[in-house]
């Protein structure tokens, strides 16, 4: 290894840890990364568990061993040539390296990786191994090894032709099932191949390597060979009239398809018009921008002089206008509220129904189980929010590309903040209410109660709501300040992740004060408390949301004027 | 080259006769491919090797009275059509097998064409593969011929030219038996006709063909007796 080429991977990759501490000021990196180190410090914590001494059982190893193996053969080739910065092109390619030490300084970082794989590997299965120590250094030469192969496979796959290049990946592919099928036949006994294979039948399959009095030495053929000649119960009329029949069709589709080639119409133009309006429904759809354009160009509507709508009210009415065009959207969600509310409802009518043919639940805890059991079916109500929030787009989805319009209106930024997740919180809530109704006829909560649970749902839509937009607004501002569109699942997970966790707080206390507070009035106490703080965690959420907003315009004047 | 690809000026090739095509199967098949893969298809290229392979089958079945046949011809009986059977067994028999050599035929060019125009990125006619496929029967026919003979010489119906002749003593069940009865001489020799075949049709080299063939006709096959 050259001593120059060392030092440049040292030099870089110490630039490349201070460029990410550095990145760990943005917020969403820092969660992405105490994410991943509280994940691996879970797992780390359970490591003694039995599901991790299954993970390291030889049929287990085996086969992510051959998934090492193969999966590095394979990318490699599929990646023909290796990879490098284009830094290094300039740089490494051009100096008086040898081909040996520019490869070697390629594998270097995949040393590394392996190296703190082998760590990680020998510190969550260490309790499982009888030598973890030599475990680990295993797993980490096996990776080298595995780098090696790919390196190798991609050099040799870009030496090769395209071609040769396709037919080999092929072959590879090829090789790989049967290796993997017979894995799982020796290691796990599963049979991938049907007990039919194995019929003398089967041999036709590989005709003309067969011997054909062997192959067709079989009862299912000669009794179907027995039937088609008459001696297995049809006769020569039913033949024929199947014969008929079948020619009969045949010579329908025969006239039909004569009939379609005889049309002189032209079906170029047509076909034209429609491929165009079909493209541009894909790309609307694709886009994130739902409806025609027949719908798109709808009349205006007129601004109602109801005081609600007017100031920054008017950008709720504007997503109430575009609620009421898109009508597909809000089908969808009435189609998927009707199937989840009419289980809920049946599962209640059978309650009920039960109770009453068999008499009311007996013994002390007979009220407590029904509460339990309506409360349940409250929760499963509340988790429509997560389902629907999805399905109406009608807040910074849609107007994150108005960003810079929305700075001209005279409003303020927690008006705005407000606006945009009222309307989604509403149809939620309208939604919800599909469902409430059925509950609130056949459990007659109690009024205190009651009262908590219909304060409940809006505290749920309007934190869901909250988190998503604070989501939309960061990648609006984002693509509104020409960076590049960050749509990565990782990102997206983390969404879903903290759309759980603001939640957290309410229902840890509520859990909290509902096993400590007895009586009457306990579990009331409890839903009030947990109701009061998630509206405080929603206020937070919204005051947050407002505070981007006004920050993204603070900090794109502060880009302007320092240009 | 590959067999769809001709040029229109270029003089008409002349013909070998269709019985010296299937006798030089036996000793050159790669001229004969060349040949077939230049010229335009003939129904009768594969037709009459089909037939052969049939006609030469029914001979050996009739050479078979093997107790699987047995069995197969009570299983009917016991469903109750014994009074349809014994005078037409015969004449099932050989329509059983004169289809099968159809089917086969048939099934054997489409994986051909397919493994070309997959795997190996060629394109030739499937009519061009059913050639290929039914020419190769020469060597099936031959091949029944031979295990008629093995089985009138040796008194074995289960007798067959391939390696579990020396494992005559295993059940007929047993997987190492039919792993080396596999490996028929017959076999081979098919799958390394249509592997010549493959490799003049889709303009590859014979090992990349070969590759697949085999890989296809021999390895799939142990596979799979493996597998189950």
């Amino acid at each position: 290894m050259n001593r120059a080429l060392l030092y440049l991977w040292w030099a870089l990759l110490r630039r490349r840890a201070w460029r990410f501490c550095r990145s760990l000021r943005r917020p969403t990196t820092l969660i992405a990364v105490v994410y991943a180190a509280a994940l691996i410090g879970v797992l780390f914590y359970f490591r003694g568990n039995e599901v991790f001494g299954q993970l390291v059982k030889r049929q287990v190893l085996l086969g992510g061993a051959l998934i090492m193996l193969c999966g590095s053969v394979f990318k490699g080739f599929l990646q023909r040539g290796l990879a490098f910065e284009p830094a290094d092109l300039e740089f490494v390619f051009t100096s008086p390296f040898t081909q040996r030490q520019i490869l070697l300084y390629r594998l270097l970082p995949l040393y590394l990786y392996a190296v703190i794989q082998g760590v990680v590997f020998g510190a969550l299965f260490a309790p499982h191994f009888r030598h973890p120590l030599l475990a680990a250094a295993c797993m980490t030469l096996f990776q080298i090894a595995c780098f090696h192969l790919a390196t190798a496979a991609a050099v040799f796959g870009g030496a090769i032709s395209e071609r040769l290049h396709y037919r080999l990946r092929w072959m590879m592919l090829g090789a790989f099932f049967l290796l993997g099928a017979l894995y799982l036949r020796v290691e796990w006994e599963i049979k991938l191949v049907p007990a039919f294979v194995m019929s003398p039948l089967a041999q036709l399959l590989f005709y003309p390597a067969a011997t054909l009095p062997d192959a067709t030495n079989s009862p299912v053929l000669q009794r179907w060979i027995l039937g088609l000649a008459g001696g297995g119960g049809m006769s020569l009329p039913a033949l024929l009239r199947a014969a008929l029949s079948l020619a009969g069709f045949g010579l329908g589709a025969m006239v039909s398809l004569w009939g379609l080639l005889r049309i002189k119409a032209s079906v170029f133009e047509p076909s034209l018009g429609s491929t165009t309006r079909l493209a541009e429904e894909r790309l609307r759809v694709r886009q994130g921008r739902a409806g025609s354009a027949g719908k798109l160009r709808a009349r205006s509507a007129r601004l109602p002089g109801f005081p609600l709508f007017q100031g920054v009210g008017a950008l709720v009415w504007k997503n109430l206008v575009v609620a009421r065009r898109s009508r597909r959207e809000l089908l969808v969600a009435l189609a998927f509220v009707g199937i989840y509310s009419t289980f809920l409802t049946a599962l209640l009518w059978k309650f009920h129904q039960l109770e009453t043919h068999t008499g009311p639940i007996s013994g002390q805890d007979a009220p407590q189980v029904k509460l339990t059991f309506h409360l349940g079916v409250a929760i499963f109500i509340a988790m429509l929010a997560f389902f629907l929030q999805r399905m109406f787009p009608f807040d910074f989805r849609r107007d994150g590309s108005h960003l810079l319009g929305f700075r001209t209106l005279p409003m303020s930024p927690l008006g705005l903040a407000l606006a945009e997740v009222a309307v989604p919180s509403l149809l939620v809530l309208a939604s919800q209410a599909v469902g409430l109704v059925p509950l609130l006829i056949f459990a007659r909560f109690p009024w205190p109660l009651l009262a908590l649970l219909l304060l409940g749902y809006p505290a749920i839509a309007l934190g869901l709501n909250s988190v998503w937009n604070l989501h939309y607004l960061l990648a609006a501002t984002r693509q509104t300040a020409g960076a590049p569109q960050s749509a990565s699942p990782v990102g997206a997970v983390m969404v879903v992740a903290l759309s759980f966790l603001v939640f957290f707080p309410a229902i840890w206390t509520g859990e909290r004060l509902g096993g400590c507070l007895t009586g009457p009035n306990g579990l009331s106490i409890a839903i009030g408390t947990a109701v009061a703080i998630q509206l405080a965690v929603d206020l937070m959420l919204i005051l947050a949301l407002a505070e981007v907003f006004q920050r993204v315009e603070i900090s794109r004047e502060a880009r302007g004027s320092g240009r | 080259m590959p067999a769809s690809v001709q040029d229109p000026a270029a003089p008409p090739l002349a013909t070998t006769p269709l019985p010296a095509k299937l006798a030089n199967l036996l000793a050159c098949p790669g001229e004969v491919f060349e040949e077939v893969a230049a010229a335009p298809a003939r129904a009768r290229n594969w037709l009459v090797p089909t037939l052969l392979v049939a006609l030469a089958s029914i001979v050996l079945a009739a050479a078979l009275t093997s107790k699987n046949q047995a069995a197969a011809v009570g299983q009917i009986i016991e469903a109750g059509k014994a009074e349809t059977l014994p005078a037409r067994w015969q004449m099932l028999s050989a329509m059983t097998i004169t289809l099968a050599a159809f089917a086969g035929t048939g099934w054997s060019a489409l994986v051909l064409w397919l493994i070309g125009r997959v795997f190996l990125n060629a394109r030739f006619s499937y009519w061009k593969a059913v050639e290929v496929a039914g020419l190769t029967g020469s060597i099936v026919a031959l091949g029944a011929v031979v295990t008629a003979l093995l089985v009138a010489a040796s008194g074995d119906v289960a007798a067959r030219p391939a390696l579990s002749l020396l494992a005559s003593g295993l059940p007929a069940d047993n997987p190492v038996r039919a792993v080396l009865g596999v490996l028929n001489v017959f076999h081979l020799w098919t799958t390394a006709v249509l592997a010549i075949g493959l490799s003049k049709l889709s303009g590859v080299s014979f090992k990349e063909a070969a590759f697949w063939v085999f890989g296809y006709w021999l390895v799939f096959r142990l596979a799979l007796i493996l597998l189950c």
